[in-house]
């Protein structure tokens, strides 16, 4: 009987080991740095640095994945991939050596499988990042803009600016492409609605969005917003689309249910993100200048301006909804917003001066 | 072969154990006699049986696709909600010719308009039921629109007025959405739209041609909408039973396993308390007793959840905000609850230890004296719990996939339906137990143990709950589940 007791004793211990340091998925974020070789771990609960990870090579560009409890790193230049096992006490790095340029990476929302784009030698991979095995390789992919999964991470879309398409290919190599524009080069990437059936493409050329049905991969829908709009950013209960407007510093609204413009509101920012926080009533619009415009999205109007002192990079809001992690590079900082007073919260100092976007495997950002 | 009658003395209390003899079971041949005399590992067999019978909704994520049946059932109806706005839309608007190559479509915004479209956001801003909206577009395809927002007189049988506001970009290329608003109401506070057969007529004014030529639009009132619009198709069972079930597998599984356990150690817990207090078992009695306790166990949390759904779909992003708000507290508040509840079965089942401590008044023991009360409380109060565990989770999931329920009456529905996909496999693992009871002839000797068991694992959930931790437990198990 004793001996029982025992093994059962040894056997929770072990189960309790496997939790490690910073896999809680919605608590740590991480910050890359590409000067100093590191990442830092942000603990968002009692709002300070918890950890600094030192790596071989630079970070380019950084994903974290909640379901494989790893940070995936990419390194340009030197053609590879890290791993970093967030459940091991010691943060195991893991790296591979690939046979294109990570010059972007996108992981799909489940986590399980990581797509990878090289712009010079145009080819898309998605591999998976458990076996590090490739599941479809694309080529003669031109694009400019980020890629975007579909919800279980069987498709992956992306558009290209010289033949003004949205195109699309599954995991069974099985693609499509839908002509969107015949005047190219103004087209972002697409978001797709929190439910997966609607894709949405700003055409900052044209000043409009096209909705499209990805079921049928249709163009079902234009809709004009404001001049140059950049990519849209959905609202995380499905019900709007936000598509900043670069040229007129606005935000347009749009409804992505019945797919008309809601309103347009003047946030006299240049946009380079727009995070949606606080169960959908708040929108915080980053801009390139070091301001944030807080938006009440009930009532369309601007309640709330920051200016902070440094270049913005894209921000990440919290699982919660609650709060907007804003990295602050020049300074190393992290602004933590709170939106739902719409008020500065707090700040982290002492991150590296270059730090870029912030990465969260939990995360209120879920449309792109 | 073992068939004495067996005394257990507590606390003052001698009662008898029931035999098999007294339990009418008449011990046929080897097989049974030897199940008999096993009796610690029937009880054991027995709960363990109990308890995956009443798990066996856990099926569902396994073999129901929920995500994939929630986009189903929602793209459903969001589509009819997007085909309706469009003929809304198009129903409303106007074209307005004229000279110059402009084209200018007017749309009449109605109160039904904002409502039908889903723009229940942008009612506060607009406030329709105090003014009269029209949203003009302007579109050339080769010319630049004026660098000024149209003139707009608005005309009701003759009567010409003025707006209170136009708001719209001013310097645009080649598209342009104005919004115009008129007071509803005269200087006397009259509408100035009266239900009676009217001319509604908009005047626009703008420099689309060198004579700035006004452009004018018209609408019959009063207005008769398509009957389409006015009653569009209304959920079906089937609607309601693919939104229950995409809940059932693809929300709510980890907070679930919670209930199963509370629900596991209540119905014991109780039962075992009922033998306990008797004098003389009657397995019969007790198991029927077992049943009512289960029956008091789900009728609690079928009832709380079907207020919630009937909430959710009544208020929908109000009942979001509201969980996000109060959950702590209300988690607290069933914690406390919870621990009592706990404590209660424990004192009452004369669990060791506890029962020297606490003493209960005399008359408090005859306070519900079949644990129905308490069964029912403890479902209420577990589920508040977990309600603010997976009640912003509920709402938030029915706003994606649907958009929203627009509806008490489905809402409660929806959750009506959920609560059976968990209720039937309870009951079922109630029968069993009460069926398998009279086997169980040693139970009562066990009782106080059963009791402070159930008292153990009932507090400690309530102090889960009472710290603001239910989302700690549910992120430890579900990954033993291996569901994404």
């Amino acid at each position: 009987m004793n001996k029982i007791l025992l093994i059962v004793c040894a056997q929770f211990l072990l189960s309790l080991q496997a939790f490690g340091a910073y896999d809680d998925g919605a608590r740590y974020a991480f910050l890359a740095s590409t000067l100093e070789k590191s990442i830092s771990i942000i603990d968002l609960h009692k709002k300070k640095l918890a950890d600094v990870i030192t790596l071989k090579h630079s970070p380019d560009s950084i994903a974290a994945s909640q379901n494989m409890k790893a940070l995936v790193i990419a390194h340009r230049s030197e053609k590879r991939l890290s791993l970093i096992d967030l459940s091991s006490d010691t943060l195991e790095q893991h790296d591979y050596k690939l046979s294109l340029s990570p010059d972007y990476i996108k992981l799909s929302p489940l986590g399980d499988t990581l797509a990878i784009y090289d712009r010079e030698l145009q080819v898309l991979e998605v591999q998976s990042v458990r076996r590090h095995q490739t599941l479809l390789r694309v080529e003669g992919v031109d694009s400019r803009e980020p890629l975007t999964f579909n919800l279980d991470g069987s498709s992956v879309y992306w558009v290209e600016q010289a033949s003004g398409a949205l195109n699309t290919s599954d995991l069974w190599s099985k693609s499509a492409e839908l002509v969107l524009t015949k005047k190219g080069g103004g087209l972002s990437a697409m978001s797709r609605s929190i439910d997966g059936l609607l894709g949405f493409v700003s055409d900052s050329l044209a000043g409009k969005v096209y909705v499209i049905d990805l079921q049928v991969f249709k163009l079902i829908k234009e809709i004009y917003v404001g001049r140059d709009p950049g990519r849209p950013w959905g609202t995380n209960d499905g019900s709007m689309m936000l598509v900043p407007n670069g040229e007129d510093g606005t935000l347009s609204a749009i409804s992505a249910i019945t797919l008309d413009k809601l309103f347009t509101v003047d946030t006299k920012i240049n946009p380079i993100a727009v995070n949606a926080g606080w169960l959908d009533t708040t929108a915080a619009v980053i801009g390139d200048n070091g301001g944030v415009a807080l938006l009440d999205l009930t009532s369309g109007r601007v309640v709330e301006k920051l200016q902070f002192d440094g270049a913005l990079r894209e921000g990440v809001v919290t699982s919660d909804s609650r709060t907007l992690a804003v990295p602050v590079a020049g300074s190393g900082r992290l602004a933590l917003i709170d939106m739902r007073t719409r008020k500065l919260l707090s700040e982290i100092t002492g991150l590296p001066s270059d730090i870029g976007e912030a990465a969260l495997a939990v995360s209120n950002n879920l449309c792109h | 072969m073992s068939s004495s009658v067996g005394k257990v003395s507590g606390e003052g209390h001698e009662f008898q154990t029931a035999s098999a003899a007294d339990l009418n079971v008449r011990p046929r041949g080897r097989l049974l006699t030897w199940v008999l005399d096993q009796q610690g590992a029937l009880i054991i067999l027995s709960l363990l049986a109990a308890v995956l019978i009443s798990a066996s909704w856990l099926v569902f994520p396994y073999l129901v696709q929920g995500q994939k049946l929630l986009i189903e059932v929602g793209g459903g109806v969001k589509g009819e909600v997007r085909a309706n706005a469009i003929t809304l839309g198009r129903f409303l608007s106007r074209g307005t010719p004229g000279p110059g190559e402009a084209e200018v479509e007017v749309l009449f915004a109605t109160p039904l308009y904002f409502k039908k479209t889903g723009k229940t956001r942008v009612v506060s801003e607009y406030r329709p039921d105090l003014y009269l909206i029209f949203v003009t577009t302007e579109t050339t395809h080769i010319d630049m629109l004026p660098a000024e927002l149209p003139q707009a007189t608005l005309i009701v049988d003759g009567v010409e007025y003025k707006p209170v506001d136009v708001e719209g970009p001013i310097n645009v290329q080649h598209h342009r959405a104005v919004t115009i608003r008129f007071d509803a109401f005269d200087k006397n506070g009259k509408a100035i739209l009266n239900g009676d057969l009217q001319k509604l007529e908009l005047k626009l004014v703008s420099s689309w041609d060198e004579n700035r030529t006004p452009r004018s639009v018209e609408w019959q009132l009063p207005l008769k909408y398509p009957e389409k619009l006015l009653n569009p198709q209304s959920w079906t069972p089937l609607m309601v039973l693919g939104l229950s079930a995409g809940l059932l597998s693809f929300v709510l599984t980890p907070c679930l396993i919670q209930l199963l356990v509370i629900y596991i150690v209540t119905v014991t817990g109780l039962s075992a308390e009922d033998i306990a207090r008797k004098e003389t078992v009657l397995p019969a009695v007790a198991g029927r007793r077992m049943f009512m306790v289960a029956m008091a166990f789900v009728l609690g949390f079928s009832f709380l959840f079907t207020a919630t759904g009937a909430a959710i779909g009544y208020a929908g992003k109000e009942m979001q905000i509201f969980f996000a708000i109060w959950s702590p507290k209300i988690s607290v508040m069933a914690g406390i609850l919870v621990v009592a509840l706990g404590i209660w079965i424990g004192v009452r089942s004369r669990a060791p230890l506890v029962c020297r401590l606490i003493s209960l008044p005399k008359n408090a023991s005859n306070f519900d004296s079949n644990g129905y009360i308490s069964s029912a409380l403890m479902a209420v109060g577990f589920s508040l719990g977990c309600l603010t565990c997976f009640g912003g989770a509920i709402v938030a999931t029915l706003l994606v996939y649907v958009g929203s329920l627009g509806s008490a009456t489905v809402g409660a529905a929806v959750m009506f339906a959920f609560s059976l996909g968990i209720v039937v496999p309870f009951l079922l693992a109630a029968f069993f137990l009460s069926r398998v009871m009279p086997l169980m002839t040693r139970l009562a000797q066990f009782s106080p143990y059963i009791g402070f068991v159930s008292m153990s694992v009932i507090v400690a959930f309530g102090f889960v709950l009472l710290t603001d931790n239910f989302h700690v437990l549910s992120d430890f198990i579900y990954p033993f589940l291996r569901l994404t």
